[in-house]
């Protein structure tokens, strides 16, 4: 008994070494002072403080966050219409389970496949009306389709678990549509509002596929730049600017857990 | 006048949920919808709450032709079978909730609505979330929440199904005592006959989309129509007769003379077990001996189930085991006749209206 249970121990230990070791040392190296390899030469701030004077990653943080957050606002937005009228509309059954199918596809589907599906779509739209010429607003674009899909599921996981009930309960009690919308089903449905676009920040945050396909010259984001530069090798400047995105994400993360607590309904 | 409806029918696709369905509540009683599931008890109830709409008929509440009028403007409330409370609001803010809805100002709206709370009994949870309360509670919760508004109608679907056996009876006579202070018409729908009997003044008993019998419970109860009711009322005892005179009938047990006249040729007699009487065998008494099969001891009373496929429930005083050999009176009085079933001719519909369904 008790040695299975060390055993169980020593391996959820080494799970996380194996998970988070790799990020552990980039983490440690963005501190290292030696210029290259892996030889430590002391502790130093250096290379964080070249990040913050190189133009070019400041400019890509920047058109990483303009990105992340104006594609998650929008995406928010649809997804969850999205989700509240495909739950709310009477389907029949049929035609139910294909609109299902049409939510996950774009989950399902590679990047690759999607990145180049939108690169032909734009440029149709752009040899016809002269609009979208590759930059930023593509990419925003770009990441709003496939960010909708993971909202609506997110937010549709949700309406499922409260179901009709309380929604003609309230009707019931004289509520016209818009005091169902704004009084009962959005704060009901806030838990899941916030984890898709969460969601859909932090993938947005860190997709490589859809942007690298749908920017344009000036518009360049972090995991492109950083993609560009390890071509020349990986600098510690490198190292510290993917800490920086890293505790990025955990706070995210963390402000989600914060934001919809555990509830049961 | 409560509530009228007039040849309500409700079909969901293939599927008939209603089929003319004729009720009249007065104003003031307290009625229940009875009947298994599947019935239509709950679609009925849902379309006289605006939450379903009828395919055909007509909703009247206090006169007024509520058929096409959505749930938000009717003024009736529901007690949901799952209470549907806000999780995201206090108990106090739930039970508010439907008069902010008609836009009655904040500060009555909270002294309305703490009236109700003390009216069920729940007192000093105003500021708690639905989690936080018991089932019990939560179920006094949707009862203010509804009644808080003053609806002309209270309409309570299953209310007491998720409550356990011993809370259930409590809540039935607070439920009717609070009906009969306030005076309003209520309306609930069951499948258990015993939480009927114990509120109701009317009840109607339901089958497949129709309304089988209505009347008094004690009326219903006493005198059950048809085979279907009597079989949901449990009167246990089916007794298949041939009519052999006026009033004269014969049984596999016998001929017996009936204190009314016979309806027809060949039928269904029933009677119940608490009906039937020991007698001493021999004695004119005596219909028919049987022996017992099984003696089902229930503290207050005894259930002997016979061999020859009657059922009768005595005090538990006299001792009987299976195998004892029993004389049976059955009292010509608490013999009931059952006629043939009448929705029988409304299960199938005519053709004409068969293509108009289509």
């Amino acid at each position: 008994m008790k040695r299975t249970s060390t055993l169980s121990n020593l391996t959820s230990v080494f799970i996380f070494i194996f998970l988070y070791l790799p990020m552990l040392s980039v983490v440690m190296f963005s501190f290292n002072a030696s210029d290259m390899g892996l030889k430590w030469g002391g502790f130093s701030l250096k290379w964080y403080q070249q990040l913050v004077h190189n133009e070019l990653i400041l400019w890509a943080a920047w058109n990483t966050l303009v990105l992340a957050v104006v594609s998650t606002a929008f995406s928010t937005l649809i997804g969850t219409m999205l989700a509240i009228g495909l739950y709310r509309f009477p389907w029949k059954k049929r035609t139910a389970g294909k609109l299902n199918v049409l939510l996950h596809l774009p989950v399902v589907t590679p990047d690759i496949i999607f990145a180049v599906a939108l690169v032909i779509a734009f440029s149709v739209i752009r040899y016809t009306t002269g609009l979208f010429e590759l930059g930023l607003t593509t990419m925003i674009v770009g990441h709003i389709t496939f960010q909708i899909a993971f909202v609506a599921l997110a937010v549709r996981g949700r309406l499922e678990l409260i179901g009709h009930d309380v929604e003609e309960a309230a009707c019931d009690l004289y509520a016209g549509y818009w005091r169902v919308l704004t009084r009962v089903l959005l704060p009901m449905l806030k838990p899941g509002i916030i984890a898709g676009a969460m969601l859909a920040f932090t993938l947005s945050l860190d997709d490589f596929v859809i942007s690298f396909f749908t920017c344009g010259p000036k518009s360049t984001t972090l995991p492109l730049f950083i993609y560009a530069s390890v071509k020349r090798g990986i600098t510690p400047e490198i190292h510290a600017l993917s800490t920086i995105v890293m505790l990025v994400t955990i706070a995210s993360v963390a402000l989600m857990q914060k934001l919809s607590p555990n509830t049961k309904h | 006048m409560g509530l009228q409806t007039y040849a309500v029918c409700k079909n969901y696709g293939e599927t008939r949920a209603l089929y003319d369905v004729d009720l009249c509540v007065e104003r003031g009683e307290f009625f229940t919808l009875l009947g298994p599931s599947g019935c239509g008890k709950t679609t009925l109830l849902r379309i006289i709450a605006g939450l379903e709409m009828a395919d055909n008929g007509r909703v009247e509440i206090n006169g007024q032709d509520c058929t096409k009028i959505r749930a938000n403007r009717r003024p009736v409330n529901t007690v949901f079978q799952s209470y549907a409370m806000f999780p995201h609001l206090t108990v106090l803010e739930n039970v508010c909730f439907g008069l902010i809805s008609r836009k009655v100002p904040k500060a009555e709206a909270l002294e309305k609505a703490r009236q109700t709370l003390d009216l069920v009994q729940l007192k000093g949870f105003d500021s708690r979330k639905p989690d936080q309360l018991s089932g019990g509670q939560r179920q006094r919760v949707a009862l203010a929440r509804a009644l808080a508004n003053e609806p002309e109608i209270l309409l309570l679907d299953e209310p007491m199904s998720a409550l356990d056996a011993k809370l259930r009876v409590q809540v039935q006579v607070e439920l009717r005592q609070i009906q009969q202070r306030l005076e309003k018409t209520f309306i609930m729908v069951t499948h258990d006959q015993e939480e009927a009997l114990t509120v109701s003044d009317r009840m109607a008993v339901m089958n497949v989309g129709q309304i089988a019998q209505y009347g008094t419970v004690r009326e219903v109860y006493d005198r059950p129509l048809t085979r279907f009711v009597a079989d949901f009322l449990q009167t246990e005892n089916f007794i298949e007769a041939k009519a052999i005179g006026e009033t004269e009938v014969a049984t596999p047990y016998g001929n017996w003379t009936l204190p009314e006249s016979i309806p027809w040729e060949a039928g269904t007699l029933s009677v119940r077990p608490e009906n039937l009487q020991l007698a001493r065998p021999g004695t004119p008494q005596c219909d028919l001996q049987a022996r017992v099969v099984t003696n089902i001891y229930k503290g207050c009373y005894q259930k002997l189930i016979l061999d020859n496929g009657l059922t009768m429930e005595t005090d538990a005083t006299t001792i009987l085991e299976a195998g004892d050999t029993v004389g049976v009176h059955v009292p010509r009085e608490s013999i009931i006749l059952l006629y043939e079933e009448e929705i029988q001719r409304m299960k199938a519909p005519a053709p004409d209206e068969k293509e108009a369904a289509v």
